[in-house]
């Protein structure tokens, strides 16, 4: 992703960035607490970004984003995007889950362990955990399964009772017993 | 650092940098935040100690800070005062123990734990830093100063499958884990925003119970983008969202509240803006002036003694002959049992979409019941029902809480519709749906049981009082946990008196197995009570009291098939029950300040088909064979398009992919059940197989003429002999001959805790499930279900509440902050 990291902008009053890979210019026509979740669901049209607690505590907003900071290189890791404000995402790079694959262009991998895990049931909860678990790819490519079921107690789910979900993420784990090499990258 | 924490003005500075020394050598550190969860959740205390040590001598003063005390961090300074130049014993641990409890003054709060519990974690974290420091300590102490060690998880799953009738009854992903996955699948919420569409947002009662006197827009209304506000005055049909049929002994309840406020939370009016924004500022500047204000009743208690209870709805059963038998026992135990109010906790917040259209308004709502938010609609406006076309798309999660309270959404959005002639989109953020909705009633029960020196329970005497909110709909709670009173037990004699208590709160509302969970809670409390009374495992006299094959129940009905004891023997036996039981014993003797335990837990579940019925139109198109299918059920995460799609598949003979199960719409499914209680797949699923055989039969002339046309073949010579290839069965919902249920579910549950006596934390360390379900439909999907009404029950008994500011009747609870929905890594506390 850090290839699509675009530079600052300089026109005043408005940002730029990337959403799953194509430029969006923002103007400042937006009221100043608009999120970067409300940008994507309702601007961009991408409601596969889910939306509920608004406060950063059930997950189901995830998305990853690519920013670097001052002279350093650039990072890549999963937020809430629902307490993002839009304005605070110039010259970043965004991927949501419909940025990663779709029933035409066929399944990220993680989207398919989550598929293979039986790890969604009403789903609501599911694009978030699959960004959750890309953004964690993107920190540590080589997790162990500690690190993994470490990493996702900010994701809400009410349907599963969490196992199968825990097991479609710790199949990316370096020590498990089905682990496959993948490249993350779509 | 505390001291520059509380003490430094921070007014027109700018701090750049703290910088923390490197602890000396001899300092000996620890720090802990013990938490009802391990994200995202408030400490019950913090606490650091920071301890100058000599060996065991300690050099100094020590440091002990303490957050969650009150509102401000602070250091125990007696106890730090009585350690120093202490040398540490089991004597000096005591007195510290003593000291640090009696210094430190919680403070009380509805949303913190006990101001003694507080205390005592307290103490229980300077003993565990204290005996980690005493070196000489006994080998059963030496667990004590350690945290509770979670190893990373793991779960096996194993089934049988009837290979014979695939993909019937085949283990396979849900057919629309793809579209979830890839956000695809469309909510309510996700249909995008249509031109000119209007945002709505209610203006909640801040108040309990009141008697409104006036409510005032005109601030709202002069917001930019405000453009209608609506209350009871404006309503055209009847204000109430009530379900027409006779199901569900279903009271009034106001879509606005016209006169009296019954809760806190209450809807009054609706606000229509331009954005979700101006609509939500709008709705927070509608003034309300109350006439009257007085104190609400929250408690189940206040409402017994202001003699509250809705009597006509008191349900008292008896079996058997309780009196006599009384005599003849030889023992006997009571206690009380207490269960709070779990909120459903569905990730997708509540929403209705109304879209006027040239004759009529197109709904969309996020239910499980189709026809009570159609109902909502067209009374609210005085129109007949099919002036109403609705849709329900998938859903996100409902556990009962959109069986009944989506019609409060479905009416306003349908009336702000109809008045503004614009489309309007009624969706709640999650601190109004807590707010506004009801929950899982809270309960108190008194029991008493007699039996005799074996364990045999012979006879059960329970006093159920129940908090069911402002109106009498709530008592089918009751009668749901009369219903389950028994469980898995095996009791010839009951007296059970279930009272249904007013509150000002919302009507309760199911959630996840309404009647099983409260009645389960109470009959294993009673179990477990009857074993510590023998000095017996609990294990031993559960299994004593199970329901076997050819016993009554208490319906008078004869158990046939019923396999509990086979599935707990079973159970006992994979999981290793004995041998693990020995382990914890030695555990335990080899623990003093750790302590595990293992029990089972029994459940026969009766599966009831209740209302109408569930229908399915099954359609073939002739061009190419691919079929689709609109069915009466609600696909809220459950699996019922794959199920529905894999009895056709099997009936037709096609393959999975050939089929597209669509949502449920009223004008092909009318009149339907609300789906719930774990009828809907199976029932749904027999109604789109019954159509299949429709077809299939349709279909058979001219499959008798060409015995190798392939399937795409055989359509295409349907159509040229004009065969009709949609068909509809509706699969009426009968009792059959049972009285009470169709048929019975046997499952049992083998579980493994373990418990920080110095902390209260506790933990499960394993837990073995074993279900009958007969022949599974999707054997993966249904382990799904299991699970995870596994863990949502553990939330409701073990982490989960709502609590009320008692002055104004205000639900604190109103977030994920507060609101514990349990996660993995949750710890439950006896707080």
């Amino acid at each position: 992703m850090s290839s699509s990291v675009v530079h600052r902008s300089i026109s005043r009053g408005g940002i730029q960035f990337y959403l799953n890979g194509e430029r969006h210019e923002v103007s400042d026509k937006f009221p100043p607490t608009t999120t970067l979740n409300d940008y994507i669901r309702e601007v961009a049209g991408l409601p596969g970004t889910k939306v509920m607690c608004k406060e950063a505590g059930c997950g189901c907003c995830a998305v990853t984003v690519t920013h670097a900071l001052d002279d350093q290189a650039p990072e890549t890791m999963s937020i809430n995007s629902c307490v993002c404000p839009l304005y605070s995402v110039d010259g970043w790079s965004v991927t949501t889950t419909e940025g990663l694959g779709s029933q035409r262009s066929g399944l990220h991998p993680i989207q398919q362990a989550i598929v293979d895990h039986n790890g969604s049931q009403c789903g609501y909860c599911t694009p978030g955990l699959v960004m959750a678990m890309y953004g964690l790819l993107h920190q540590n490519p080589s997790p162990t399964m500690k690190d993994i079921e470490g990493s996702l107690d900010g994701h809400l789910c009410r349907c599963t009772g969490y196992r199968a979900i825990l097991d479609a993420a710790k199949s990316f784990g370096v020590d498990s017993p089905k682990a496959a090499s993948i490249d993350i990258e779509v | 650092m505390l001291d520059l924490l509380t003490k430094l003005k921070m007014h027109d500075k700018v701090l750049t940098a703290v910088i923390l020394p490197s602890l000396a050598d001899n300092i000996h550190y620890r720090s802990f935040k013990v938490t009802p969860r391990r994200q995202n959740a408030h400490a019950y205390i913090n606490a650091a100690f920071s301890i100058p040590l000599d060996g065991f001598t300690i050099r100094g003063r020590p440091s002990i800070v303490l957050g969650g005390i009150s509102a401000n961090t602070v250091h125990a300074s007696k106890t730090e005062d009585f350690l120093a130049n202490k040398t540490i014993s089991i004597d000096i641990m005591k007195e510290a123990f003593a000291t640090i409890k009696n210094e430190l003054e919680p403070t009380e709060s509805p949303l913190e734990a006990s101001s003694k519990y507080r205390k005592d974690l307290a103490g229980g974290l300077l003993y565990k830093v204290l005996l980690g420091l005493q070196k000489s300590r006994a080998p059963k102490v030496w667990s004590g100063p350690d945290d509770l060690h979670r190893p990373v998880s793991s779960g096996m799953q194993t089934f049988l499958e009837m290979s014979q009738e695939f993909p019937l009854k085949r283990a396979g992903p849900k057919m629309d884990a793809t579209v979830q996955v890839t956000g695809e699948a469309v909510y309510v919420n996700d249909m995008p925003k249509l031109q000119h569409e209007l945002y709505a947002a209610f203006t909640l009662a801040d108040v309990a119970s009141a008697t409104i006197e006036s409510i005032d827009a005109s601030e709202a209304l002069k917001l930019p983008g405000v453009t209608h506000f609506l209350s009871a005055k404006d309503i055209i049909g009847e204000n109430h969202y009530k379900f027409s049929g006779n199901l569900f002994n279903m009271p009034q309840h106001e879509v606005f509240a016209s006169r009296e406020v019954h809760y806190n939370g209450q809807p009054l009016c609706l606000i229509l803006a331009e954005t979700q924004g101006a609509a939500n500022e709008g709705a927070h500047r509608v003034k309300v002036t109350y006439s009257e204000i007085r104190p609400p009743v929250l408690t189940v208690e206040e409402s017994l003694a202001k003699d509250m209870e809705y009597k006509h709805v008191r349900k008292t059963v008896v079996v058997g002959e309780p009196d006599e038998a009384w005599s003849m026992v030889d023992q006997r135990v009571e206690g009380e049992v207490r269960m709070g109010s779990q909120y459903h906790f569905y990730l997708e917040n509540q929403v209705s979409l109304a879209i006027p259209s040239e004759d009529g308004i197109d709904l969309y709502s996020s239910t499980q019941f189709s026809d009570i938010c159609h109902h909502a609609a067209a009374q609210i406006i005085g129109k007949p029902l099919n002036f109403i076309n609705i849709t329900v798309p998938r859903v996100g999660g409902s556990f009962g809480g959109k069986s009944f309270d989506p019609a409060l959404l479905s009416s306003a959005a349908t009336l702000g519709a109809y008045i503004s002639e614009r489309p309007v989109r009624l969706n709640l953020d999650l601190n109004s749906c807590i707010r506004i909705f009801g929950k899982r009633p809270p309960i108190v029960a008194k029991y008493k049981a007699g039996f005799n020196n074996e364990g045999s329970v012979q006879v059960v005497d329970i006093d159920f009082v129940t908090d069911i909110g402002f109106t009498d709909q709530g008592s089918m709670f009751t009668e749901d946990a009369a219903t389950y009173m028994d469980m898995s037990y095996y009791v010839q004699n009951w007296n059970w008196v279930g009272r249904s208590m007013k509150t000002n709160k919302k009507t309760m509302q199911p959630v996840r197995a309404p009647g099983a969970v409260p009645s389960a809670l109470i009959i294993e409390s009673i179990m477990e009570h009857v074993a510590k009374s023998l000095d017996k495992h609990p294990i031993q006299v559960k299994e004593m009291n199970l329901y076997q094959n050819g016993h009554q129940d208490i319906y008078g009905r004869i158990l046939e098939n019923c396999t509990l004891k086979e599935v707990w023997r079973r159970l006992k036996d994979l999981a290793d029950v004995e041998g693990r039981l020995r382990l914890v014993d030695n555990f335990n003797k080899e623990n003093m300040w750790k302590k595990r335990a293992i029990t089972m837990t029994p459940c026969k579940h009766g599966i009831q088909y209740f209302g109408p019925g569930f229908g399915a139109t099954v359609s073939i198109y002739c061009r190419d064979g691919s079929v689709a299918i609109t069915q009466g059920g609600v696909e809220m995460g459950q699996g019922l398009y794959t199920k529905v799609a894999q009895g056709v598949a099997h009936v037709l003979g096609v393959p999975l992919e050939n089929i597209k199960v669509r949502p449920l719409q009223g004008i092909s499914s009318p009149n339907t059940s609300l789906s719930a209680a774990s009828i809907t797949s199976e029932s749904t699923m027999k109604a789109a197989i019954k159509a299949s055989e429709i077809l299939k039969e349709r279909m058979k002339p001219i499959r008798d003429k060409f015995p190798d046309a392939d399937w795409k073949e055989l359509c295409i010579k349907c159509d040229a002999n004009k065969i009709d290839m949609s068909a509809r069965y509706f699969n009426k919902h009968e009792l059959f001959d049972h009285p009470v249920f169709n048929y019975n579910t046997y499952s049992a549950a083998a579980t493994e805790t373990e418990v920080d006596i110095l902390t209260g934390e506790s933990q499960i360390r394993r837990v073995d499930i074993m279900a009958d379900y007969g022949e599974s439909l999707n054997p993966v999907l249904d382990i799904g279900q299991t699970e995870g009404a596994y863990i949502m029950g553990l939330g409701n008994y073990l982490l989960e509440d709502t609590k009320f500011d008692m002055k104004t009747g205000r639900i604190l609870t109103d977030g994920t902050w507060v609101c514990f929905v349990i996660m993995y890594h949750s710890k439950s506390h006896l707080t």
